[in-house]
């Protein structure tokens, strides 16, 4: 049985209580990939995990919305490594989540940034979310960051959430997956 | 529909020292691998450990870093590898060490993105330290095995655990 890093950080083998839920794959140029109804859906679930493998066509940072609103009810706080520098980066009051910059096609055509995001305590209707996860990429932009985000504008349950690049598209082979941990 | 989502596909725990270990045959039946190393914690020796895929030795694999000891920070970019490196083993009793693998999207013909963390416990000071990483093995070949070895032999009780994800 591995050791449980962090509360949901990796799966857990032997647990029997982390479901794969859905998977979107766009096999052409996508400006969006949604997942919706997730609190009636997947109300058997406490949290979920996000696990992406993207890319965008114009190199730009990977943005989350819930709900469908984009006021001004986003924060983030990121820590990231390039290989030169440790830096420390925050947002507050943002109309999206942005997470990282995955690889552009200007690089390596074969290479996807990646990312694993958990989403704690989506159904609750008393808090706001709190996100938080790792990402990275091996191209121009090198980069590793350990990273979080808080999503304020109401505590009702996250019933939508939207995955898209401001200015770009989702290229063709981008995935995102979605599973509930119980 | 929820399906059955996470699954052992082999583990190896050493009995005795050995140089290497090896994940051979995986199927291509899952959407990302897992492979989680659990140092133990009554070891003589730390060691480097390395991975890699398919046997391929080429200079195609490339590791980022980024490190805190609790009072500084760092970050690494190792190009050109012959391996994936992520850091030291533990070797000192009372510490102990884990290493987590996230191989993305290993059956496909991208190029493989694998994720990690790795934490030294501190007990007396020796190597203390946790890691988030992103490595890169510049190959679009499906991955049908792993090698794990290290700059000298493991000692017995490490523990390795490979899982498949489903999505």
């Amino acid at each position: 049985m591995p050791i449980p890093l962090g509360i949901l950080d990796f799966p857990s083998g032997g647990v029997g209580a982390f479901d794969w839920l859905e998977t979107t794959e766009v096999t052409s140029p996508a400006s969006t990939i949604s997942f919706t109804g997730l609190s009636s859906t997947y109300s058997d679930y406490t949290h979920l995990q996000v696990r992406a493998v993207v890319k965008p066509t114009v190199a730009r940072s990977l943005s989350m919305t819930f709900n469908g609103v984009t006021s001004t009810a986003y924060s983030w706080r990121t820590v990231r490594g390039d290989g030169s520098a440790v830096s420390a980066q925050s947002a507050t009051s943002r109309s999206n989540l942005q997470v990282g910059e995955p690889v552009g096609t200007t690089f390596s055509a074969n290479l996807y940034g990646a990312y694993v995001l958990d989403v704690h305590d989506f159904g609750s209707s008393n808090k706001a979310t709190t996100i938080r996860g790792i990402l990275g990429s091996n191209d121009t932009p090198d980069m590793v960051e350990s990273w979080s985000g808080l999503y304020y504008a109401s505590t009702a349950a996250i019933d939508e959430m939207e995955f898209y690049f401001n200015g770009s598209t989702f290229t063709g082979g981008s995935r995102i997956s979605l599973y509930g941990v119980k | 529909m929820a399906e059955s989502t996470f699954e052992l596909i082999d583990s190896a725990t050493l009995t005795s020292s050995a140089a290497s270990i090896d994940f051979t045959g995986i199927s291509g039946s899952f959407r990302d691998l897992v492979l989680q190393v659990d140092h133990p914690t009554n070891l003589t020796n730390s060691v480097v450990l390395y991975l890699r895929f398919n046997s391929d030795a080429t200079n195609s694999y490339t590791s980022l870093t980024l490190e805190s000891s609790g009072s500084s920070t760092s970050t690494q970019n190792r190009y050109s590898q012959t391996h994936i490196s992520p850091g030291f083993t533990s070797g000192y009793f009372g510490e102990s060490s884990t290493f987590n693998y996230q191989i993305m999207d290993y059956a496909t013909s991208k190029e493989k993105t694998v994720l990690y963390r790795h934490q030294v416990a501190l007990y007396n000071a020796n190597y203390k330290y946790t890691i988030a990483g992103v490595a890169r093995w510049a190959n679009t070949s499906a991955i049908t095995s792993i090698t794990i070895t290290g700059n000298r032999n493991f000692d017995a009780g490490l523990k390795v655990n490979l899982y498949g994800l489903v999505g």
